[in-house]
């Protein structure tokens, strides 16, 4: 073979290697462009993201596994929270979990919404610790609840001695020097109670947490309405994964990295929802799970987050 | 004596008064059935007690009012 024959050949390959590169590119940039592929979803699934490395945290988010309802606590450097407590059975486990974490006094308790799978235990919780505030829906005369459930919580609430704070659309709870919480709805009156969920931002540092109790599009709509500050890191979803949350607008804006989906295996409602899911999945790099993953456990740095499962699902 | 707990779907959550909880097909409630309303079960058919749900409506409205601060 010849010199000159050689580097013609050379020269040929090249750029039929450099065509190549730029139709994979291409292809690769059309997937992603198009949402066919998430990119940070596939990396991460094959273990060359850092989103998962434990992070060393001085502020963390569980999300309590409860089977069918929502339980998360909040604990930060000066202050804790929790929100919701799961249905009245789940009291006793709620309680020894939070003491397993050295924790004696609950700041603020917020009762998102007034259904037994929000509220249920929170009278033996509130009976149980130290409690700060406890934070509830102002709700129409129409629409407050008659239930034995309700009933029990205001009674818990009046037997401690304690007050109900109305949430406050706006109202900012500082959790510690790094951290706040913000009440974001309800922002209208509405014919369910689930539209009625306390909606609230937790930031810390650079870290978003939303959670949604058991909001439904209404409620997501009139946020979207009123430009509230929803973008977040993680989103614990609406309502148990429903087909009535977690709309595509709504998760548009918030375009959470990581979403959480509070939820007992083999309800009775078809919790979650499979179109839910998906349009979940459309903008979260990872969707967790109670039903699948336990008790979630959410660290913060103020800048990196990390996850831990209390089994692998 | 019943009380509609939530609606989920087409299922309706009801409480009994031990405070027990039962699902069932909500389209075996009345049509304008809402939640918080109390239901009397009788021939199996459950009806709407208005007058009992405004009573406790209007019981349990002057608790909550007395604790909000």
């Amino acid at each position: 073979m010849s010199p000159k024959r050689k580097t013609k050949t050379d020269f040929k390959i090249k750029l039929l290697l450099l065509a190549l590169a730029v139709i994979i590119v291409t292809v690769m940039y059309a997937l992603d462009y198009f949402n066919i592929v998430n990119y940070e979803r596939v990396f991460s699934h094959i273990g060359l993201s850092d989103a998962n490395k434990a992070v060393d945290g001085d502020f963390s988010v569980h999300y309590i596994d409860v089977g069918q309802g929502d339980c998360e606590l909040i604990v930060s450097k000066d202050k804790t929270v929790l929100i919701d407590s799961g249905e009245y059975e789940n009291a006793p486990e709620v309680i020894s979990y939070i003491q397993s974490l050295g924790i004696t006094k609950l700041d603020y308790v917020i009762g998102t919404h007034p259904h037994s799978d929000h509220i249920g235990g929170l009278p033996e919780i509130i009976q149980s610790f130290d409690i700060g505030k406890v934070i509830a829906p102002k709700v129409s005369g129409k629409m407050t609840p008659t239930t034995k459930t309700y009933i029990n919580f205001l009674n818990a609430v009046k037997d401690k001695g304690l007050k109900l704070t109305p949430a406050t659309v706006g109202e900012e709870y500082q959790l510690d020097e790094n951290t706040v919480l913000k009440i974001l709805a309800p922002l209208n009156d509405y014919d369910s109670l689930n539209n009625y969920s306390i909606v609230c931002m937790v930031t810390h540092g650079e870290n978003k947490f939303l959670f949604m109790g058991d909001a439904e599009k209404e409620s997501e709509t009139d946020l979207l309405e009123k430009n509230a500050d929803i973008d977040a890191d993680v989103l614990k979803a609406g309502h148990h994964g429903s087909n009535s949350s977690s709309t595509m607008k709504f998760l548009s804006a918030v375009s959470p990295l990581y979403s959480v989906v509070s939820v007992g295996a083999d309800n009775s409602y078809n919790h979650p929802s499979e179109k839910a899911i998906q349009r979940i999945l459309k903008y979260s790099k990872d969707i967790y799970r109670t039903d699948l993953q336990g008790t979630i456990v959410c660290t913060s740095d103020g800048k990196n987050i990390s996850f831990e499962f209390e089994k692998e699902g | 004596m019943f009380i509609i707990e939530r609606f989920e779907d087409e299922k309706a959550v009801l409480e009994n008064e031990s405070g027990e909880h039962l699902v069932i097909i909500r389209k075996n409630l009345p049509h304008n059935a809402k939640e918080g309303d109390c239901l009397i079960f009788k021939n199996g058919v459950y009806s709407v007690d208005s007058v009992l749900t405004k009573k406790r409506k209007e019981e349990i409205i002057r608790l909550q009012d007395s604790l909000w601060g």
